[in-house]
């Protein structure tokens, strides 16, 4: 095994991305570090504006210009920093080893294509038509599952159900088997049994070498598909480690309330423990600690300096007073 | 799609037929005709004669089956003014008119949809303010004036093209200049809206996270998704060029059907006006036709619901 | 006891509701429709909560806007405190507007940008109370405490606030008529998770303070468990399920309603889902199956499923359930 090959497939350091606007500077992602393995299938977690969409289009060079600008940082995609590539390069990597999922199917394909058309378009981009491009679309729609993959090529977006339309986001990503996979909130727009579907698919998708950084607001996603979490709070990652270490002993005071406040199916009926407070003002973070408003344990200290993020062997954490034992948050 | 299409052409027969109503109600409505047919010092017995010999003394239904029978055989009455039968009067001026709205087409969507795309897709870049300042002279100069400077400028000056008359294609290049410029102000500024929305699309965003070059993402993905007001647009224009080039025909001496319709409003000869009218109809429901047609193709969703 | 304590506050029965698509020209046939709801009926008591649960497609939504005279029924009726709804006309129906008020899931496209706090609030109070000047302004600065919000807001207009506020502000104008029920449709789905538990908890006081009752339609079976006393499982316009809100996790006896649990994440790693719970897509409404609803997609189905509509029938106190497998032998 060469260095190469056990390096991880994407490693991500002290990534910013921030965005000028007339109001002000938002620093939407504010030095990340994290890694995606092969294989393995890592959740980033977030509420709106925490940064984690940011994430995905800085690692594709995609953030909307020009108002967005990726600041500093590496992305490392198997030895190659992305950040350092020319745009004609990028394009070579989007699509084809880079490819992502979007939340909304029905507004992700473009209407006035056919299905066909669409999911072979990546595969005729990158020149990866091995003999016949019409089998490889077919054989990219089975592996996601759609029935009749061979008749529903010459269909439109708006003739499938949104399962089917989100399954149609998936062929089109996995077309060029890329190594990595960004999913931007992929089953939100989705019901509930059709998602336990889609989670499904995802698993089968990972079970190569593909390495999936899978982005969600729902923690019960995130509990039952992924390998290593990663929780993000006003534009950083405060805490991160596999989803058993994080979830039944949280460090960081924001994912132990998080995790108290979402209502758990077959739970007895309670008041629900609420985090107190707004999400942060993106133009105007707080000082010290992002958290420190909303935290019940926030001191002095907390409000005066950043914690830089620290380890415990296990879970990494941006906390000065780190929770000991089980989801114990003390107002 | 045959489903589709044989609705859409119901449709069009349908607005054709009350077409024919509307426009044989105008005529009885602004007045009685035959005041306008006899000369001011006929006897009451002469007028009396002459409306039977029209059967204008019969009742509206009637009348109308007789003008309806007129129509289907080709016989749209008789033109006061030239005595002659006015179908092929008017007949006889569409096909100019047909050549210089579509050459004054071929201008306007020409440079309005390129510059509208080009600002489109870098919004506040030159071409973006250069497309601003052109839109804007183009819907602020009239197009008499404009039509003046061009015969000044490459007809006398330079002596590029002809400045009047209708024989070759260096005929044409004037007056539709001048005839397409004011539409292609309305063709950039649509383009450039309609492609802001499209280009605000996630399925944009996917064309770019596939890795198509920004170039083809615009020209397959976007303006495909952005034809349909475009189309739209185009299609009014159209109608709006062949009949409302009268100023621009004037001044180019072009013997289209604007100047045909004017001269006959004047000299109220009413069954040339009919008639003129009912063909500027039947050409807008064809051209409507057309443009369904188009936004199937252009659309998918349209032809399946 | 009073005959009021015994009548339940929102009677349901029968409801039924079908949308008919345009005609075609052939005019001798049936035109074709969406059977949205299919004869559901349920009943909330005073100051309880009832939850209506279902995936896309259900008719939850539909529900709500009968209940709420945003649509017209097709068959079956709505008593709201004894009184028939749909055909009210004049000052019972203005009442009943007052009575029963409402809050969506996106609080942002539900106010007029250009009104202020005060003008939103004070407008209902106004024109059901007659509420003006000092009185109206008390009543504002009081709504406005009741939710959570500083009475300074009520300057302010509705962009100034984050989604969380705004929905406290949507709870606000819904209570300011005094209304004994809320209709609550998808009332958190569209905010922060941070911010959900502090909507639920607010309406949680509220109702209590207040003694309201709420129906809520949600997707998300979690909330509506925690929420709701009773609950309600909808299945492409049927009510499949009706039991108290702890029943539903402990006892749950449609084969839907197992599978809708089943397919909920768990936010447990330790918890994993094992098996898909459901093959396939919900059937269109256009063209829903004969027989059980259900049974196109139903691990259980036997040929008797597809061939005969089961009842709705009681198997314990409160506890109704639509299968012929009930009861006995739906376990697998």
């Amino acid at each position: 095994m060469t260095a190469a090959e056990r390096a991880p497939l994407l490693q991500v350091r002290d990534l910013r991305t921030y965005f000028y606007t007339r109001a002000g500077v938002v620093k939407a992602v504010d030095g990340v570090d994290f890694a995606v393995q092969r294989g393995e299938i890592v959740g980033l977690v977030g509420e709106s504006g925490s940064g984690k969409s940011n994430v995905c289009l800085s690692i594709l060079n995609l953030v909307p210009k020009p108002a967005g600008r990726i600041v500093s940082g590496e992305i490392v995609l198997e030895g190659t920093n992305l950040l350092g590539l020319s745009e004609r390069a990028m394009r070579t990597v989007r699509g084809r080893d880079v490819a992502m999922i979007l939340q909304d199917p029905l507004s992700s394909l473009n209407p006035v294509f056919t299905v066909g058309d669409q999911v072979g378009e990546a595969l005729r981009v990158h020149g990866r038509v091995s003999g016949d491009l019409r089998e490889r679309v077919i054989g990219a729609l089975q592996k996601v599952h759609i029935p009749g993959a061979s008749t529903r090529l010459r269909d439109y977006p708006h003739q499938f159900s949104g399962g089917m339309r989100q399954r149609v986001m998936a062929a089109i990503a996995i077309s060029c088997a890329p190594k990595l996979l960004l999913a931007d909130e992929p089953t939100t727009a989705l019901d509930v049994t059709i998602q336990a579907q889609f989670l499904q698919l995802m698993r089968e998708l990972r079970e190569g070498d593909l390495g999936i950084l899978y982005v969600t607001h729902d923690l019960g996603v995130v509990a039952q598909l992924c390998d290593r979490v990663l929780v993000m709070y006003a534009g950083q990652i405060v805490e991160s480690g596999t989803v058993e270490q994080v979830f039944h002993a949280p460090r960081h005071p924001y994912t132990a309330a998080l995790i108290s406040s979402v209502p758990v199916l077959g739970a007895k009926r309670r008041r629900l423990y609420q985090i107190e407070g707004q999400p942060p003002n993106p133009l105007a973070p707080p000082a010290g600690c992002r958290f420190h408003p909303r935290c019940p344990q926030a001191d002095d200290q907390c409000r005066a300096a950043m914690p830089e993020p620290a380890t415990d062997g296990n879970v990494t954490y941006r906390c000065w007073h780190p929770l000991n034992g089980r989801l114990s948050v003390t107002p | 799609m045959i489903r589709y299409i044989l609705q859409r052409l119901g449709q069009s027969i349908i607005t054709v037929w009350g077409i024919s109503i509307v426009v044989f109600m105008l005529a009885r409505l602004s007045g009685d005709p035959l005041l306008l047919l006899v000369p001011p010092e006929a006897t009451k017995a002469e007028v009396e004669q002459i409306r039977r010999a029209y059967s204008l003394d019969k009742p509206l239904p009637q009348q109308y089956l007789t003008y309806v029978r007129g129509v289907l055989r080709g016989d749209f009455g008789t033109s006061l003014r030239f005595n002659e039968p006015a179908l092929p009067l008017v007949l006889k001026r569409l096909p100019a008119s047909l050549r210089l709205a579509s050459a004054a087409m071929v201008i306007s969507a020409g440079i309005g949809i390129t510059v509208g795309v080009l600002s489109a897709a870098r919004p506040g870049g030159w071409v973006d303010r250069f497309g601003k300042a052109f839109a804007m002279l183009g819907q602020s100069v009239p197009v008499f004036w404009l039509g003046i400077i061009l015969i000044l400028v490459f007809g006398v000056r330079l002596r590029w093209f002809p400045t009047s008359g209708s024989e070759t294609w260096r005929h044409l290049v004037l007056p539709a200049a001048a005839l397409g410029w004011y539409s292609t102000a309305a063709m950039t500024r649509i383009t450039r809206s309609a492609m802001l929305d499209v280009l605000d699309a996630d399925y944009i965003r996917l064309a770019h996270i596939k890795g198509l070059h920004p170039f083809k993402v615009i020209t397959k993905h976007a303006l495909r998704n952005a034809s349909i007001p475009i189309v739209t647009l185009a299609s009014l224009q159209f109608i709006a060029l062949i009949n409302g080039a009268v100023v621009t025909e004037t001044i180019f001496a072009w013997p289209g059907m604007g100047r045909l319709m004017v001269d006959a409003v004047f000299a109220r000869d009413f069954p040339l006006v009919q008639t003129a009218v009912f063909v500027a109809s039947i050409l807008f429901v064809a051209t409507n036709f057309a443009v369904d047609l188009l936004y199937g193709y252009l659309n998918p969703r349209i032809a399946y619901t | 006891m009073t005959q009021t304590a015994i009548t339940p506050l929102l009677e349901v029965n029968q409801l039924t509701k079908r949308f008919p698509l345009r005609r075609s020209l052939a005019l001798w046939r049936e035109p074709p429709a969406v059977r949205a709801v299919e004869q559901v009926s349920f009943q909330i008591n005073e100051g309880a909560t009832y939850g209506l649960v279902g995936e896309s497609g259900s008719g939850k939504s539909t529900i709500a806007r009968l209940v709420l005279l945003l649509e017209k029924p097709t068959a079956g009726e709505v008593r709201f405190a004894g009184e028939s709804i749909f055909p009210m006309r004049g000052r019972p129906l203005r009442a009943y507007r007052s009575r029963v008020q409402a809050v969506f899931q996106d609080p942002s496209s539900s106010f007029s940008p250009r009104m202020r706090v005060s003008e939103i609030l004070g407008e209902l109070p106004m024109l059901h109370q007659g509420l003006r000047g000092q009185a109206r302004r008390e009543r504002v600065s009081g709504l406005l405490e009741l939710v959570g919000l500083p009475p300074a807001y009520a300057g302010r207009f509705p962009h100034e606030f984050s989604g969380g506020q705004r929905q406290r502000l949507a709870i606000a104008r819904a209570i300011s008529t005094n209304p004994r029920m809320l209709v609550l449709d998808e009332p958190v789905s569209a905010l922060d998770v941070s911010i959900r538990a502090q909507v639920l908890n607010l309406l949680a006081d509220l109702q209590q303070q207040l003694g309201l009752s709420y129906l809520l339609i949600a997707h998300d079976l979690a909330i509506v468990q925690q929420v709701s006393d009773m609950i309600g499982v909808l299945y492409l316009g049927h009510l499949v399920e009706e039991c108290p809100s702890e029943e539903l996790t402990a006892q749950p006896l449609h084969p839907y309603t197992r599978a809708l649990l089943s397919a909920v994440p768990v936010p447990d790693p330790a918890r994993r889902a094992k098996a898909l719970p459901l093959q396939g897509e919900i059937p269109s409404a256009l063209d829903p199956p004969p027989g059980c609803v259900f049974h196109t997609r139903c691990p259980l189905a036997l040929p008797r499923c597809a061939a005969e509509e089961p009842p709705l029938i009681t198997v314990a106190p409160h506890h109704q359930v639509a299968c012929h497998l009930v009861p006995g032998q739906v376990s697998p």
